[in-house]
């Protein structure tokens, strides 16, 4: 298999189609869902997100110094791409101030469980970003805020909150509810 | 912060594990992105390649390459094998046509040959007084001048010469058959 250095290298030199061909296909099914979760489960927003992500990807191929991992360098370009995207739409916000907002509970959601899909994608945007790297992506609360550009304190109160917000929503009931999607 | 008091349980955390961590998104999406790709330059000469993304895909070149060299194989083979197989035939013939020609020649030297041996049996036997020895030695030159001159109608079918020469000796041989009994050693002759 041709390294990711190598198609890197291709694409930004000689603008190969081929070889970006199958970095898209390396490296996309880890972006996606990523991509998916950050902005709520809307399939049209996340292809909208992945492509710009790949377009940024590819106008910086050339930067590209192998640092770390292409898909760690694309899931970054990614994360700051679904940013970008839910702050056009109004709907990332002010990521410091979790604890004066509230999650209203879906009417479909009383007395229900939700899947635990459903129930990220009703989380605010700035919770739901940290909740996603920090317990479906892995990331630590230093990677966290150096990616989102927060402190490591917000990034614990927003999975803080997002935590009990889930847990609230998965058992259907109005328990931790102090947050609120914008 | 908050970590004392708010751990994952190791439900939680086996279902946050189950949740897929990779999917691939519509497989319409990767065309529209080389295509903006092209579009902005990032990309290079467009290469009409479209595969289902998420797998690989049957590609046709390789088969359609490997079966235009299977027919090119197989025509060339043809060709030389007709080519050679002419070309043996030709030299098949020509042999043929080499040893019928040195068989027509020592046909011809040994008819000849023959032909002198009786023409010198003959002439002795015309000194003969015996009216028998004569007539016998008369058969065989006339059997000698048929065989030749069948024979020389065979090496050349439409020689007149060799034909009339045939036409005559068998028209006398009929002649002589009808007027007197053939004699007993008309096939007698043997070539020596």
């Amino acid at each position: 298999m041709t390294p990711d250095r190598d198609l890197v290298e291709a694409v930004a030199r000689d603008g190969d189609e081929v070889a970006f061909r199958e970095l898209y296909r390396r490296h996309t099914p880890r972006l996606y869902p990523l991509v998916l979760r950050m902005v709520g489960g809307a399939e049209m927003d996340a292809e909208d997100v992945v492509q710009e992500a790949w377009v940024r990807a590819a106008s910086g191929m050339k930067r590209f110094r192998g640092e770390s991992s292409f898909s760690t360098w694309l899931c970054a370009i990614g994360l700051n791409a679904a940013r970008d995207h839910l702050r056009r739409r109004g709907r990332w916000g002010n990521t410091e101030d979790v604890t004066e907002v509230e999650i209203p509970v879906p009417p479909a959601a009383h007395g229900q469980r939700l899947d635990l899909e459903r129930v990220i994608a009703l989380l605010p945007a700035g919770c739901r970003a940290v909740l996603v790297l920090h317990d479906i992506e892995g990331y630590t609360h230093e990677e966290i805020a150096r990616q989102l550009g927060i402190a490591v304190g917000t990034s614990k109160s927003q999975l803080f909150a997002a935590r009990r917000a889930a847990r609230a929503l998965l058992t259907g009931t109005k328990e931790m509810s102090h947050a609120r999607p914008r | 912060m908050h970590d004392r008091d708010d751990e994952l349980t190791a439900a939680e955390r086996e279902r946050f594990e189950s949740l897929p961590r990779e999917m691939m998104p519509s497989r319409l999406l990767e065309e529209r992105i080389v295509s903006e790709l092209h579009a902005r330059g990032y990309l290079g000469e467009r290469q009409h390649v479209f595969r289902p993304a998420g797998r690989r895909s049957w590609n046709p070149f390789p088969l359609a390459a490997a079966a235009a060299a299977g027919i090119a194989l197989f025509a060339s083979g043809l060709a030389v094998g007709q080519w050679m197989g002419a070309r043996h035939t030709a030299e098949t013939m020509l042999a043929m046509q080499r040893q019928d020609s040195a068989n027509a020649a020592a046909a011809i030297q040994r008819t000849g040959s023959a032909y002198l041996s009786v023409l010198g049996t003959l002439a002795q036997a015309s000194a003969s007084a015996d009216p028998k020895e004569v007539a016998r030695a008369r058969v065989a030159a006339q059997n000698v001048m048929h065989e030749v001159a069948d024979e020389m109608v065979r090496l050349a079918p439409d020689d007149p010469v060799s034909a009339h020469i045939l036409q005559g000796l068998d028209k006398a041989n009929r002649v002589q058959a009808a007027s007197a009994p053939a004699p007993d050693n008309k096939k007698s002759l043997v070539w020596n």
